[in-house]
């Protein structure tokens, strides 16, 4: 299943708007989540719907490391064990299960906000390797953060299972700044082959993510509030294109992080 | 399959490989402290235990550092929760709760039920040690007790249900810096296969009627059902041919109680109990929990599976799957195999097939028809505990003629890196077969061709659009079989088909 990314920024940003099809704006008052989510909700953020106009968007308290976190070799290490995980992502625009499944979980400590991004998938594929490559076009992550406030800067990082990154800067009503870079420090974790032969079955694969703080231009404290998206698209092997999300539409985060004790 | 690791430091992308995951670890460690409840500071009392259990007087006191599965199990004011890798009860703290002790810190978790809760921190650390589930193996150091430090046996012990006698590779993990026997004990202790801690022989063990400690190595009970239908161990007598099928039930993520698919897998044997007529007996395609090498998170999530599937009074069958022996496709499990004895396959035998009379992840279930007018077997093959006297045997049980031949392993076809599948597969080759009932894939596929059933979806995350759900056979008058996969949420039809005795497809 080869995929050509011999595409030009422009084209490429043409479409990840088209990419809405798979990702497409959830309106605010309409979020739902199936189930509460995992955290104790937090209070909204500024902008945010309210109680009284929505159902509550979802919202994790993400725990402090006491050590350092593992990203190189996570099998053990009992630091996730600590970690939160938000519900399995739904549909876009939907209250149902996204599938195939995906979650998150996160952490932090002074240096970074780590993720480890769960993908169960039956064949795991990923063609595109250099830097800021349009790796939405292909099975990735997309994790989107931006601080409290709706008019800071959005910071997106995208991550596919060849461990390729691609990350960018969006200032308020701006365009995507692709010369920004997240310094995130990124592993990954594959149940199964990358590109395997039709026919064969994959399990899953895991990207560990570290996003410095450094370069999200935030200063990590208990009670710091981040606005966070979190979306994976995948293509089925009969060429089904499905994603999923948690906290929001890709230009609407409406999910809640909040650095716990 | 490989699993493999890639990094990104920012410069390019390096591949690097991860090997097998290495049998269970067998250092010890700290003995876990507990608490007094009225006051939270840690006794002397109550750490007395010479075997790294609590005393008599705490194990029912579901307060700090009790084991448990849920939160109904913890003393008010108390959570089940994750602590490195078990669960436990655990003080809450925060607000206007009492503050944690002073060495402690509260700290947010997810308990078992998925909710957050802060709870008192060095808590978790001291719970969290290893030798909650391994403990120092015996009252006294084997060399100030004049016994041999070398490959200890000890006494004699006789023959003692629910027990690993010392040459007997068992679950209990041996204490740092001591000398065990194969049972992880040393002294001649013996290894409780229900708590896999050690204990000296019980006054009853050479009794013929000494009773084991807890459901391992239970009495083969029969389940009857209406129509006259009995399954037992071997098997059983039967009306119609009529089971039920899961697969792969664990969660995502490796070691997390707190992630355990519960409530989905709980939902599906519900939804298979009130299935009509109701079905005698279930077959399931492995991966019930998610463990890692070092750790021992493997018999709470067995725990949690057995749980959730007590919903099913018939009786459920189990085949080993990948993630029961290291969790890497390609390992290889079993006495003489590259991966051994890994704690979560001990668990395995101890928690699934120590009470459906079994003592090897291979067997054979043999079903007739009342009256006679069929005969059934169910070769269940263990494709990651793969030995030459498993090939023998698979090649013997295949060879005897019934009506039906199933074959029930964790891996499909597809999934050639597992070891037992290619030559378990050539030898299927050779003889007439109904289906390879398979999982491993989380999600519903038939291949007709290959008469081959993959069914995955019972709670692992899935893989494709397919829903969580079940599959059910049952047998027409014509003794053809008809398999329905039924959504467990809205009970829709995923999957349907219809075959012949020889696996043949009936239009």
């Amino acid at each position: 299943m080869k995929k050509s990314f011999a595409l030009r920024w422009a084209a490429a940003i043409s479409a990840l708007a088209a990419l809405m099809a798979c990702r497409r704006p959830a309106t605010v008052g309409t979020q739902v989540q199936a189930t509460p989510p995992v955290a104790t909700p937090a209070a909204p953020l500024a902008g945010s719907p309210t109680a009284t106009t929505a159902p509550a968007a979802p919202a994790l308290q993400v725990p402090r490391a006491s050590t350092a976190v593992a990203i190189e070799q996570h099998d053990d290490d009992q630091q996730w064990l600590r970690s939160v995980a938000t519900e399995p992502f739904l549909q876009p625009d939907s209250s149902e299960a996204a599938r195939p499944y995906s979650i998150a979980r996160m952490l932090w400590d002074d240096e970074a906000l780590y993720l480890s991004l769960y993908a169960a998938d039956q064949n795991i594929a990923a063609d595109a390797t250099p830097t800021d490559s349009p790796l939405w076009l292909g099975d990735a992550f997309d994790v989107r953060i931006q601080g409290d406030s709706p008019t800071a800067p959005v910071y997106a990082i995208d991550v596919a299972p060849n461990g390729a990154l691609s990350d960018a800067r969006i200032a308020s009503g701006g365009s995507p700044d692709r010369s920004w870079h997240s310094g995130a420090r990124l592993s990954i974790d594959i149940d199964g082959s990358l590109n395997l032969a039709q026919g064969e079955d994959d399990e899953e694969w895991v990207a560990f993510v570290a996003i410095p703080w450094k370069s999200l231009e935030l200063t990590p404290h208990a009670g710091l509030r981040l606005r966070t998206r979190i979306g994976r698209c995948d293509t089925l092997r009969d060429g089904q294109r499905r994603c999923g999300q948690w906290g929001g539409a890709i230009d609407k985060l409406v999910g809640t992080v909040e650095l716990a004790k | 399959m490989t699993r493999t690791f890639l990094l990104n430091c920012g410069v390019g992308v390096l591949v690097v490989s991860v090997g097998c995951s290495a049998p269970a670890g067998t250092s010890g460690g700290a003995a876990p402290v507990y608490y007094d409840l009225a006051s939270g500071a840690p006794t002397d009392a109550v750490v007395a235990a010479e075997d790294g259990t609590a005393p008599a007087d705490t194990q029912g006191a579901a307060g700090t550092c009790s084991p448990c599965v849920s939160n109904d199990e913890c003393l008010a004011g108390f959570r089940c929760a994750q602590a490195a890798d078990s669960s436990y009860c655990l003080a809450e703290c925060g607000g206007a709760l009492p503050a944690c002790q002073a060495s402690e810190q509260c700290s947010l978790v997810s308990d078992t039920e998925g909710k957050q809760a802060q709870v008192c921190a060095s808590t978790i650390q001291t719970c969290g040690g290893t030798p909650v589930v391994g403990p120092d193996s015996g009252a006294t150091d084997p060399a100030d007790a004049g016994v041999d430090t070398g490959v200890d046996t000890g006494p004699s012990p006789g023959n003692c249900a629910g027990f690993a006698d010392p040459a007997t590779a068992a679950c209990c993990v041996c204490g740092a810096g001591k000398t065990c026997a194969t049972n992880g004990c040393y002294n001649g202790w013996l290894c409780n296969l229900a708590s896999c801690k050690c204990n000296p022989a019980p006054a009853t063990c050479d009794s013929a009627d000494a009773s084991p400690p807890t459901d391992t190595a239970a009495p083969d009970v029969p389940v009857s059902n209406p129509g006259d239908d009995v399954v037992d161990n071997s098997g059983g007598v039967l009306s119609s041919l009529d089971f039920a099928m899961v697969g792969d039930t664990r969660p995502p993520t490796p070691n997390s109680i707190a992630l355990y698919p519960k409530a989905i897998i709980g939902q599906i044997w519900a939804d298979v109990e009130a299935e009509a007529p109701h079905l005698a007996f279930a077959m399931t395609t492995g991966d019930y929990q998610f463990s890692t090498a070092k750790s021992t998170s493997g018999a709470p999530q067995f725990d949690l599976y057995l749980a959730a599937q007590k919903a099913f009074t018939g009786k459920v069958f189990y085949a080993l799957g990948n993630h029961e022996c290291t969790g890497a496709t390609a390992s290889n499990c079993g006495t003489g195999n590259a991966n051994g004895l890994t704690a979560t396959y001990l668990s395995f035998q101890q928690k699934l097939l120590a009470p459906i009379g079994q003592t090897l992840p291979y067997y054979t279930l043999n079903f007739k028809h009342k009256d006679g007018k069929w005969t059934a077997k169910f070769v269940v093959v263990a494709a990651n505990a793969w030995d030459g006297a498993q090939a023998a045997w698979l090649d013997a049980e295949l060879a005897k003629p019934t009506t039906y031949t199933f074959v029930v392993r964790h891996e499909g076809d597809l999934t050639t890196e597992a070891p037992g599948v290619v030559p378990s597969g050539n030898l299927l080759k050779k003889y007439p077969f109904t289906l390879l009932l398979a999982g491993h894939t989380h999600t519903y596929e038939y291949f007709p061709g290959k008469k081959e059933v993959i069914l995955g979806n019972g709670g692992a995350p899935l893989a494709t659009a397919i829903n969580y759900g079940y599959g059910v056979m049952r047998q027409h008058a014509d003794l053809n079989l008809e398999f329905n996969v039924y959504d467990y949420a809205s009970h829709a039809v995923l999957g349907h088909f219809v075959v012949k005795p020889n696996g043949v497809p009936v239009p």
